[in-house]
């Protein structure tokens, strides 16, 4: 749909960054924000890549694309012209195998059958002959007739019914959450990003027990003592050892001996019961039974530290979907001047023969750009340090909550069990309407896990069965399945180190500008992620602040806003104002930002960043 | 602290690069225009508060920081608008032939109630235009929306359109529900607010 009569790019940029997953937004941003020229592309028609939310279009091309057979494409003729001093290398294009198995089954189909093949009841009979929601017809839904009789809760909604409003819905490729006090929350209100969202919080999380059965996990204090999960004598431990946890820097001695040690072994030196050790390992922490005590300490002070701030929720979830995040950060780029073009990437790194830096890249279209430096997605170029890791995902569309999971937006943990399935974790985000991201009487459900089991169809079907109401095994007070999607993906993630040593010994077969990001890791939080992102920035900008605060309200004279009426700047020249354009913008931004700030979110926290305690 | 205004209204500007979307935008809310302003950077969006009807409406109005220049703007830039300027440029033909493809990213992408409006800007430049008042008339009969010439250079019809637009807003906003102020978003977090919403208090406690 190229509309320009030139859809060349500029030939020149300081950066030039493949694919739009978040580490790489979070890097473009950082380097705008720092004055570099951004050439941010992206080779799929959205944003976001494996981080990316998906409209149910664009699920439907997704889901096309990826359950093609991968053949072996035609490797390109194309010759790029090089000088004799330079060397190219060869970009991967095709990173079709990253995702496998993918099933999608519309269970509306399977009803409709069984409708069909059996007796109707009286009441299936009636709801076969007014195909329609239980909703109001909206405008959203122009194809569908409109009934003005009420007919109960009788009406089932299935997805073929579903018609038109399927376009609402907004489909995860990796749910994630941010924890309320994470470095996710601080740097999207650091970097003026956090104008572009808006969050629900999620004021409850579940566990499931050896049972099955569907228990509220104790967060706070007033928690802990009422809850019934844990017995008396537990409580007193439970709350001892979060209280530990909570600030465990201060009795260094007491974790010290464990710190090479998994975090298990910490928790079993506590004299802790296996109950609560199961607890506090998989909905807390949540982390593996092998993970060390300091990173354990580490995730459950940030569980515990995050409680409060907004409400009694540790964690936060995007209205939209995660994929507004980097779509935010890739507009924060372009506010700074970024340039970004999709379905389009680079075939070649043009390569200096004489000291092996990287000097150029060619476009998909053959078009050669001149930078200094360039970011990748792993698995783009066959060298480097790159592992990778298989996850399992299902999303499910149902039309009620899970039973037992009472609030709306909820995470449930199902922890690995020895003689039954899972074999590893499970994370069950289960989301209503009020996030966005499905429609008004359905609930979206994404269950995620490593991969233990030959597909993910395997590694997850048994959620439907514990939780769901279907065809096969139907059941009254179980919320009814329409649509189901599985799918497991291969995740790449690559080591990164800012001692230019060992660094250099890790991917000496790559040119020192040219750097590669994770995907995704499997973990619910971001924190990775910003981790990962601030280590490639620095290796690539030492000297720059990453992503500093926009100019501060010591800048602003107080009532400025009211400034931005015509009739007071009437009075000034053409060209003052143009020359002042750019700050008046930026403070405008800052006072209001301060202010609502102030309001809305300071009275739930308590702590406060220095910075914007300044403000005040 | 007291609300200093009455209802908050998110605008969009859509349309080619290069039709003058920032100039409109910096004319409507600093009452200037530079003509070698160029690319639109450091401009992520504009606040003007306006008075309709005796109400104060704070009309926060967004640019594409460039990104439509390959087709690019994020779904992510819809989000939450009630009002969309489709800008065309009455001197470039490609530009008016775009509009079609604006308008059918807006359905996908925007809420299928917002509000729109079709503006040919630089109709200072009568010598080169190569689109008539008419023919942009008729694009906009055809969507049913509202349409305006323009000229952020002279600030010609800039301030009514706007101020049109809004007013639409509004009406379409009372008749839904009416002496309701702004029923959005009640329970949404905002880690900052520079786009909250009128209703106040979004905080989750």
């Amino acid at each position: 749909m190229a509309h320009l009569p030139d859809d060349d790019l500029p030939s020149s940029f300081d950066i030039v960054i493949v694919g739009t997953g978040l580490i790489q937004s979070i890097v473009a941003a950082a380097a705008a924000r720092a004055g570099k020229t951004v050439l941010h592309l992206d080779n799929n028609s959205y944003y976001g890549g494996c981080w990316a939310t998906l409209m149910y279009n664009d699920l439907q091309r997704w889901i096309e694309v990826h359950s093609k057979e991968v053949t072996d494409e035609d490797e390109s003729t194309v010759v790029t012209q090089l000088n004799e001093d330079e060397v190219s290398v060869k970009c991967n294009l095709s990173l079709s195998d990253k995702v496998t198995n993918l099933i999608e089954i519309n269970h509306s189909e399977e009803e409709e059958e069984e409708d069909k093949g059996e007796n109707k009841t009286d009441e299936e009979a009636l709801v076969e002959s007014v195909p329609i929601n239980e909703e109001p017809t909206s405008n959203d839904a122009p194809d569908m007739p409109i009934n003005n009789e009420p007919i109960e809760s009788k009406v089932k909604v299935t997805w073929n019914n579903l018609g038109n409003q399927k376009k609402r819905f907004n489909f995860d490729l990796i749910p994630k959450l941010l924890y309320c006090r994470g470095e996710m929350v601080d740097i999207i209100v650091q970097s003026g990003v956090s104008r572009y969202l808006e969050f629900k919080s999620l004021p409850k999380l579940y566990c499931s027990n050896a049972n099955h059965e569907i228990i509220q996990v104790p967060c706070s204090r007033a928690d802990v003592f009422t809850s019934s999960i844990v017995s008396m004598l537990e409580k007193r431990k439970l709350m001892k050892v979060l209280t530990f946890c909570a600030e465990y820097e201060k009795h260094e001695t007491d974790y010290q001996e464990y710190i090479g040690h998994p975090f298990t072994e910490f928790l079993q030196s506590r004299d802790l019961t296996d109950n609560i050790i199961q607890f506090i390992l998989h909905s807390i922490a949540m982390v593996d039974e092998s993970e060390t005590t300091l990173n354990g300490l580490k995730a459950t002070q940030m569980f515990l530290h995050s409680l409060g701030r907004f409400g009694n929720a540790p964690f936060l979830y995007p209205l939209f979907g995660n994929g507004e995040l980097p779509q935010g950060f890739c507009r924060l780029c372009a506010v700074f001047g970024g340039v970004y073009c999709l379905k389009r990437s680079i075939r070649e790194l043009i390569v200096s023969s004489d000291n092996k830096q990287l000097i150029g890249v060619v476009c998909t279209t053959g078009q050669r750009i001149q930078c200094s430096s360039f970011v990748g997605p792993a698995g783009m170029l066959s060298s480097g340090s790159v592992s990778s890791q298989r996850i399992s995902r299902a999303i499910f569309i149902t039309d009620g909550q899970i039973d037992g999971m009472d609030e709306k937006i909820s995470l449930l943990t199902i922890p690995p069990a020895s003689d039954d399935s899972p074999a590893s974790r499970v994370s069950v985000l289960q989301l209503d309407s009020s996030t966005l991201t499905s429609t008004e009487g359905t609930n979206m459900i994404h269950a995620t896990c490593k991969s233990f089991g030959s597909s993910a169809k395997e590694d997850l079907e048994f959620i439907v069965q514990r939780f769901f109401s279907t065809c096969t095994t139907p059941s009254d007070n179980k919320p009814r399945l329409l649509w189901s999607l599985y799918y497991n993906l291969s995740l790449s993630s690559c080591s990164h180190s800012t001692e230019t040593d060992s660094s250099r010994d890790v991917k000496s077969d790559l040119p020192p500008n040219v750097l590669m990001v994770s995907d995704p890791d499997d973990t619910i939080s971001y924190e990775a992620c910003i981790h990962e992102a601030k280590k490639v920035f620095e290796c690539l900008y030492p000297d720059e602040p990453f992503l500093p605060r926009m100019p501060d309200s010591e800048d602003i004279i107080y009532g400025e806003e009211e400034t931005a009426s015509s009739d007071q700047l009437a009075g000034e020249t053409e060209e003052e104002t143009s020359a002042n354009q750019k700050n008046d913008e930026e403070d405008q931004h800052n006072d209001e930002k301060d202010q609502e700030f102030d309001e809305k979110v300071e009275d739930t926290s308590t702590k406060q960043n220095p910075e914007q305690n300044d403000s005040i | 602290m007291a609300k200093t205004y009455d209802f908050l209204f998110k605008l969009l500007l859509i349309g080619d690069s290069g039709v003058g979307k920032t100039c409109i935008l910096v004319r409507f809310s600093e009452d200037a225009f530079n003509s070698t302003f160029i690319s639109t950077i450091g401009i992520d969006f504009k606040i003007r508060t306006v008075d309709i009807e005796g109400k104060k409406i704070k009309l926060q109005i967004w640019d594409t920081a460039g990104q439509e220049r390959f087709r690019t703007i994020t779904t992510a830039y819809y989000r939450g608008a009630m009002g969309i300027m489709l800008v065309y440029d009455v001197t470039n033909e490609k530009s008016f032939d775009n509009i079609r493809n604006w308008i059918r990213n807006i359905e996908e992408n925007a809420a299928a109630d917002v509000e729109k409006m079709i503006l040919g800007n630089k109709c200072d430049l009568e010598e080169s235009r190569v689109v008539s008042r008419e023919r942009g008339q008729l694009l906009a009969e055809e969507h049913q929306v509202k349409f305006m010439e323009t000229s952020a250079k002279s600030g010609q019809n800039v301030e009514t359109a706007f101020l049109n637009l809004a007013k639409d807003i509004k009406n379409k906003m009372d008749r839904r529900n009416p002496g309701d102020d702004m029923g959005t978003s009640q329970s949404n977090v905002h880690v900052t607010a520079g786009d909250s919403s009128g209703s106040g208090g979004g905080c989750a406690c």
